[in-house]
């Protein structure tokens, strides 16, 4: 269900799973945005896949908690001496605070770019300019077949035994006149495409893009439950629910309702397009039993 | 009735712009105070020898697509001066299409590219959707809507073109050359869909083409150009009167039962091989030739059909004398090729020996793996199974590929030669006609075909390689080209060319086979190749068959 969300209501809930927990400053909240990041990309890439990379997503938060209690010597608890330097507790844990919010973020942004796509892309950049949309879509078009013509140029010239063979230089110097070569023929026949375009009435009336989407209930279900969360999440941001300090000492938040209600809150919206997923999956079984 | 489309006394010149002082001047007069009407719903043939102005007269019915030129003249689109009419509303109601189907797709997806002219149009998104599935529905293209445009076959792509230009609702639709770059399959299909169109909905089209052969039969008229003139523009029937009593270029472009029946001075004109078998039938006793040529008259009974052949005809002989006493000049042993791991053998224990003074012809349809050969023996792919011998470095090879464009990197032509060592002084007889000073991107598609076989015979190879060497030419560049590979042959070149064109290859060829299922089926010498094949053979000989034994070449029943 989650590739069948329109590009809005997806672009809403990535910004709000990739931004949110990395403003809330504390690692419990950084904790579960990781594993429903996690839980949403086992159900999203083949298990083996994403068991490959948990590597990552183990080593990096202890190398940035190493890095930083190597620089940094703020703290009380003094765990060791290193050359003389304090290795405290409280920057190992900073270190490693950080490292998950690294990891919330990159496991959201990679599921952002399994999910959206590029007529994705092109549908948001339609709606503000349809010719910027369509100009992506003309370089996604063009670049490969320019990039496969100049290689099948570069062949054509190498058999013929004229370009492409003999010293550094030569080739150096062959590969300009390919280049040379490919430019006019891309000139040429850019002629064509321009009276193709001017021939199916480009720029003869206001340009509207082709909306390949539709907005749907579950869209709706999105946007309103993601903006509910996201207004009450930022409420508990700005009245310090979240705020944790580490240093001298850390001092966790008091457990507190509203907190735990933000927990919830973004478990729910996280959970959402995986637990669509899932229930799509059963009733399409189903049918093909 | 009604006219679509009426032309007065229109000429044409193109700006000529002056590299060195900037200044426009007036080029050349392309079009020459041309008049026509066309009625409402017909299907119109525009033919005539390149350069003859047919791109430049559809362009012009199509406004807005040349700028720079002087027009005069009027052209009236349903009674209204087409200059009176805004961009929005000329651009639907009249579809231009061109000849090179890469160049005219803009888009990534098939989709997309459909609903190109209607976003230009600006239209509402729920008609938008609705023309789009009208389009898929009515061109069959359901199945690829979402794929990528880039991934179609050449055929696939046209009809994503034609399918983005009927989703405008055109009245009229000008199509320049669409099937020159098609191979024969597509073409036929294409221009089945044409004709489906026309018929059924009503439209009228007005297409230009060098190759007449499937054309003429479904055509209600006929425009001839010759020279930026208009030589007639009436029924077929009639066009093709006025245009048997002159000697326009266009004549060689008609297809062969209508040259026979013009050859002959028939009452009425052929337009298919069937109509053109009832007028052979008819007049069979005018080829008796006796000694002038091996061919003879079949007679019914059926003993005197099923008795021995004349024999091969004499080079035929010479050539299969040759290549008892040489050896092969490459040899292919069991050869496998495929292109992904999953795929299928494209080449399938191919074996194969080629010797050299001597033209091979691999016929076959599309995908069958014409182009995987030529390319195994150019060398630039290597075969997974099985031996090429010599190895492709050691003996001195020249490819041509399908897509001449390629070869060419020079400004000039001049330049383009100089590169392969070819002085403007020694240039070859069949190029002499051509502007060296030209860019070669500017020839018509049969010059290009002649500027690459320059090109690579000024290479001196010993077996040259050529891929579809007749796509998008005419007949005249045909005929160059013929002498060119006659003359290449005689100076022992080994020449390979995988071809569609059956006429070409007969007369061409000395030896014929098809590649089918990976592998060369029945390598042997054109006549008897032609002469047994029944389905997969040329024009010529599905005219006589039954009729005249052994003919199958153009020149046998054509007299001039």
């Amino acid at each position: 269900m989650t590739e069948r969300l329109h590009p809005v209501s997806m672009m809403i809930f990535f910004l709000f799973t990739i931004i949110l927990p990395a403003f809330t400053g504390n690692p419990c909240f950084y904790l579960l945005s990781f594993l429903m990041g996690l839980i949403m990309l086992f159900n999203t890439l083949p298990s083996r896949t994403v068991a490959r990379s948990l590597t990552l997503y183990i080593v990096l938060p202890v190398l940035i908690a190493c890095f930083n209690s190597l620089f940094y010597h703020d703290g009380s608890t003094i765990l060791f001496y290193l050359n003389g330097m304090r290795i405290t507790f409280e920057a190992f844990a900073y270190g490693m605070s950080s490292g998950l919010m690294v990891n919330s973020v990159l496991i959201w942004c990679r599921l952002l770019s399994h999910y959206f796509t590029g007529d994705k892309i092109m549908y948001l950049f339609g709606t503000f300019s349809p010719k910027t949309a369509l100009i992506i879509s003309m370089v996604l078009r063009f670049v490969p077949m320019y990039r496969e013509h100049i290689d099948a140029y570069r062949n054509t010239q190498k058999l013929l035994g004229i370009y492409g063979e003999g010293t550094l230089f030569e080739r150096i110097r062959g590969e300009f006149k390919i280049f040379g070569g490919f430019l006019s023929w891309l000139l040429e026949h850019s002629m064509t495409t321009s009276d193709s375009m001017t021939a199916r009435g480009y720029g003869a009336a206001r340009r509207r893009a082709f909306k390949l989407f539709s907005f749907k209930s579950f869209d709706t279900v999105i946007c309103i439950i993601v903006l509910l969360s996201a207004g009450f999440n930022i409420y508990c941001i700005i009245t310090g629910v979240f705020r944790t300090e580490f240093y001298p000492m850390i001092i966790f938040p008091p457990l507190s309702l509203n907190g735990f209600i933000a927990g919830i809150m973004f478990i729910t919206v996280s959970a959402l397009p995986t637990a669509a997923d899932i229930i799509y999956r059963i009733k399409c079984r189903k049918t093909y039993e | 009735m009604n006219n679509i489309l009426e032309v007065k006394n229109l000429s044409f010149h193109y700006d000529e712009y002056d590299i060195h002082t900037g200044s426009v001047t007036e080029g050349k007069k392309c079009l020459n105070n041309i008049s026509f009407s066309i009625p409402a719903g017909s299907f119109v043939t525009l033919c005539g020898s390149t350069g003859s102005g047919k791109s430049t007269l559809l362009k012009l019915l199509k406004r807005d697509v040349i700028t720079a030129g002087k027009t005069i003249g009027d052209i009236y689109l349903n009674g209204t001066n087409i200059k009176e009419l805004d961009a929005a509303a000329i651009s639907s109601a009249v579809g231009l299409l061109f000849q090179n189907p890469e160049d005219q797709i803009v888009t990534d997806k098939v989709w997309h590219e459909i609903a190109f002219g209607l976003e230009n149009l600006g239209l509402s998104q729920a008609e938008m959707e609705s023309r789009l599935a009208e389009s898929l529905a009515f061109f069959r293209l359901e199945g690829i809507s979402r794929n990528d445009t880039a991934a179609l076959s050449g055929g696939q792509k046209q009809l994503v073109s034609l399918a983005s230009v009927l989703a405008m609702y055109p009245g009229l639709l000008l199509l320049d050359e669409p099937t020159s770059q098609l191979d024969p399959e597509a073409c036929e299909h294409y221009i089945s869909t044409i004709k489906k169109l026309q018929s059924s909905l009503g439209l009228t089209v007005i297409i230009a083409e060098h190759n007449l052969d499937k054309l003429l039969p479904v055509s209600d008229m006929l425009m001839v150009m010759e020279n930026g003139e208009l030589l007639c523009c009436d029924t077929v029937d009639n066009a093709l009167t006025i245009l048997s009593k002159t000697d326009s270029g266009a004549k060689s472009d008609l297809p062969l039962p209508t040259r026979y029946g013009i050859s002959i001075n028939a009452s009425s004109l052929p337009l298919d091989i069937n109509q053109g078998r009832k007028l052979l039938m008819s007049n069979k006793d005018m080829h008796i030739f006796g000694t002038a040529s091996s061919l003879k008259v079949a007679v019914s009974s059926p003993e005197a059909a099923s008795s021995p052949k004349n024999g091969l005809s004499p080079e035929a002989t010479a050539s299969s004398t040759a290549t008892a006493s040489s050896k092969p000049l490459v040899k292919l042993n069991n050869v496998c090729f495929k292109y992904s791991h999953s795929g299928n053998d494209v080449l399938n224990d191919f074996s194969a020996s080629f010797d050299a003074g001597c033209c091979y012809a691999i016929l076959g349809c599309n995908a069958s793996g014409k182009s995987t050969l030529l390319k195994l023996l150019s060398g630039s792919i290597k075969p997974q199974l099985g031996r090429i011998t010599p190895k492709p470095g050691s003996i001195k090879i020249a490819y041509m590929p399908q897509d001449t464009d390629n070869m060419f990197i020079a400004e000039t032509i001049e330049k383009e030669l100089l590169a392969v060592g070819l002085k403007p002084d020694c240039y070859p007889e069949y190029i002499s006609h051509i502007d060296r000073s030209a860019a070669p991107m500017d020839l018509s598609g049969g010059e290009k075909q002649l500027l690459g076989l320059a090109k690579v015979s000024a290479l001196k190879p010993e077996l040259l390689l050529l891929d579809e060497p007749t796509k998008g030419t005419d007949n005249i560049s045909r005929c160059k080209m013929l002498n060119a590979l006659n003359d290449l042959k005689q100076s022992g070149t080994a020449i390979i060319m995988a071809c569609h064109d059956m006429t070409f290859a007969a007369e061409c060829a000395d030896k014929c086979a098809i590649l089918s299922m990976g592998r060369l089926t029945g390598l042997t010498d054109c006549k008897t190749f032609f002469t047994t094949n029944r389905l997969y053979t040329t024009p010529t000989r599905t005219m006589t068959v039954g009729i005249i034994d052994d003919c199958y070449l153009e020149r046998d029943i054509l007299r001039k």
